[in-house]
């Protein structure tokens, strides 16, 4: 991988390279540098397959991370592709004409992100969820079970056998923390 | 046997946001929605497609009938907590759920599984998959009409089931495969019952091969024309 | 109008009551909210016959219990081994129909999502009286594993009256004919009055799925 790598980094300006596996990699990319290096991976090197787009919350950072996971049918190998977006007002470039199948992960991070890839098609349509008024609820800052509790009716009478809790009695039994 | 030209010249194209301009009123067109109750649809899915006369001009999918929001689930939960939750994301084939999520956590970890736990997971893992191409053949099969071959199908797969509950504990939620490894090994005589379950679920992938592509809707509905890689 | 500006969600504009011309110029006045059936919402229908004749008819009703085959959750994989041979539920009398004008037993299998939960409420009114509800598996008690989930719903008797609860995750094939029989014994007992309760306490049955439902798109009885 570190000679995929080297040869990317002769033509575009790249972030560092965490190898995990022999045959999977991530590189972390600026979002002006991903269309060009999208198209590059996929008519020059080979990497003709999108498997995943999805998006990680880094809350304490205050940034979402999409990865584009890119598969080398051929030679068996993955690279990942990490751009870093701001958390408010998110936009990004959408890739639904290199890559149809995008348009159905673009569809889902916008619902449950915010991510708005704008040009998409149908991105604006409900996908997984009706109704829904809240804040997209995927982003750690969503507690969903302040929000079960308040949306739905619940049945009295459900003990918790939760070993955290169980061993928090018994280690402390006034209650402290 | 020619090849497949799909002529869609008497229809609107789509437009480049994904949209087709079909003009509901003109009584040419009907708007059927496939929902999620239907005998066809095997699952809960629902496709909404436009139709004129026998040929589809546009089915949009409509997902989310089963969303629980999984990964949110997880968040909540500690590391061993999650594998009740991975066990249920695909119902009819949950085992391989199981493995990826033991699989990501050793190698995180860096914990390195025993040989013999190795081969028993492969052992689950391909019972899993006999399993869920039983059920797939059943429902294919249902959707054109032959009934009776799921009826087939179901009652071998139930057979394999019991061989699971054997090995496992329960029928279809196993929770077998964990993070370093495999539960327990293989209780005493469980190589000789699955042998004469696999003998059984032979003798009817067989009556099901000389039943299924030889008849009469199958055969009319195969070989109608040809597709392309590069045109899918 | 209340209804209309207390909705989270707004109403697509194909469902607003507005004026449309027909293909003779006549010009008309639609509400596609409104079901042009009948507008009454649902009566109760107490038993009006002789005792005797009530339990003929109850016996009857129970020895032919006509399921919508409707899978709405993970239960589903349970109730087909029911249909093959081995665990043959035909010989009780119980078919599943696809159709919820030809059921009068609506299985839910499973937890709801909100979004399944309103094909399910609309399924379960078109069915013909009278109707019985059965709750299979543990989340249709108590919400069961996904009790923190933010899309399923935690109490089913909130929203559709249910008649019995079959525990277990995933209940046994077995589990699911004992269930029957009891199910069978409550209606010769007289005690199935589901679709009773849900016309006696029919507003507060709407205002709870108005509630988990922000979309409401539908009339509120679908006849």
């Amino acid at each position: 991988m570190k000679e995929l790598f080297n040869r990317l980094k002769t033509h575009f300006p790249l972030g560092e390279i965490t190898e995990q596996r022999e045959n999977l990699a991530f590189i972390n990319v600026e979002r002006a540098q991903l269309r060009a290096l999208l198209l590059h991976l996929r008519d020059v090197e080979g990497y003709t397959h999108l498997v995943l787009l999805t998006a990680v919350d880094w809350l304490e950072e205050g940034e979402l991370q999409l990865t584009y996971l890119l598969n080398n049918r051929v030679q068996a190998l993955d690279v990942g592709l990490r751009v870093m977006l701001p958390r408010e007002g998110t936009v990004m470039d959408s890739i639904h004409d290199i890559w149809p199948t995008a348009e159905t992960y673009q569809r889902e991070l916008r619902e449950m992100f915010g991510i708005d890839f704008p040009g998409s098609p149908r991105v604006n349509d409900n996908f997984a969820l009706e109704g829904w008024v809240e804040t997209p609820p995927y982003r750690r800052d969503f507690d969903t079970l302040e929000f079960s509790e308040r949306n739905f009716a619940h049945r009295e009478g459900r003990e918790t056998f939760d070993p955290r809790a169980h061993m928090k009695k018994k280690l402390y039994p006034d209650g402290g923390a | 046997m020619a090849l497949f030209e799909p002529d869609r010249s008497q229809y609107p194209d789509k437009n480049p946001d994904g949209t087709c301009d079909i003009d509901l009123t003109s009584g040419k067109y009907l708007k059927v929605w496939q929902g999620p109750n239907h005998p066809g649809i095997t699952g809960n899915m629902s496709v909404e497609l436009t139709v004129c006369g026998d040929e589809v001009v546009e089915g949009l999918t409509h997902v989310g009938y089963l969303h629980r929001g999984f990964e949110k689930l997880m968040e909540r939960r500690s590391f061993i907590q999650c594998f009740p939750i991975v066990c249920r994301i695909c119902v009819p084939e949950p085992d391989f759920n199981e493995y990826l999520y033991a699989a990501t956590v050793e190698e995180l970890a860096g914990i390195k599984v025993p040989e013999r736990a190795d081969w028993i997971r492969t052992l689950i893992l391909e019972m899993g998959r006999i399993n869920s191409y039983l059920m797939y053949l059943g429902g294919q099969a249902g959707a054109f009409g032959l009934g009776v071959v799921g009826q087939w199908t179901t009652y071998v797969r139930d057979l394999m089931l019991d061989r699971f509950e054997e090995l496992t504990g329960a029928r279809i939620y196993h929770m077998f495969i964990l993070p370093g490894g495999v539960r327990d090994g293989l209780p005493e005589g469980f190589k000789e019952r699955l042998e004469e379950t696999l003998q059984e679920v032979e003798r009817t992938l067989k009556d099901v091969h000389d039943y299924v592509p030889e008849r009469g809707v199958q055969k009319t509905h195969q070989r109608c024309g040809l597709y392309r890689p590069r045109d899918v | 109008m209340k209804d209309e500006l207390d909705r989270k969600v707004p109403l697509p504009d194909e469902l607003k009551k507005r004026v449309i011309k027909g293909p003779d110029g006549f010009e008309f006045e639609v509400d596609p909210m409104q079901d042009y059936f009948c507008q009454e919402p649902p009566k109760e229908h107490p038993p009006i016959y002789v005792k005797i004749v009530e339990d003929f008819f109850n016996w009857a009703r129970s020895e032919s219990l006509w399921i919508l085959g409707f899978g709405t959750g993970c239960g589903a994989i349970e109730m087909r081994p029911l249909m093959t041979p081995r665990f043959d539920a035909y010989r009780y009398g119980i078919q599943w129909r696809p159709t919820p004008r030809q059921a009068n037993l609506l299985m839910i299998s499973g937890y709801l999502s909100v979004k399944t939960l309103k094909r399910a409420i609309r399924a379960y009114e078109q069915m013909q009286s009278p109707k019985y509800v059965v709750g299979l598996g543990s989340c249709t008690i108590n919400g069961g594993m996904y009790f923190d989930s933010y899309n399923t719903i935690k109490r089913l008797d909130e929203y559709l009256p249910v008649d019995l609860y079959i525990a277990g995750c995933m209940p046994r094939p077995e589990a699911l004919l004992k269930g029957f029989e009891d199910l069978k014994k409550i209606i010769r007992a007289g005690g199935a009055e589901g679709a009773n309760h849900y016309a006696e306490h029919f507003e507060r049955y709407k205002e709870n799925q108005k509630k988990v439902i922000l979309d409401w798109d539908m009339p509120d009885y679908s006849w």
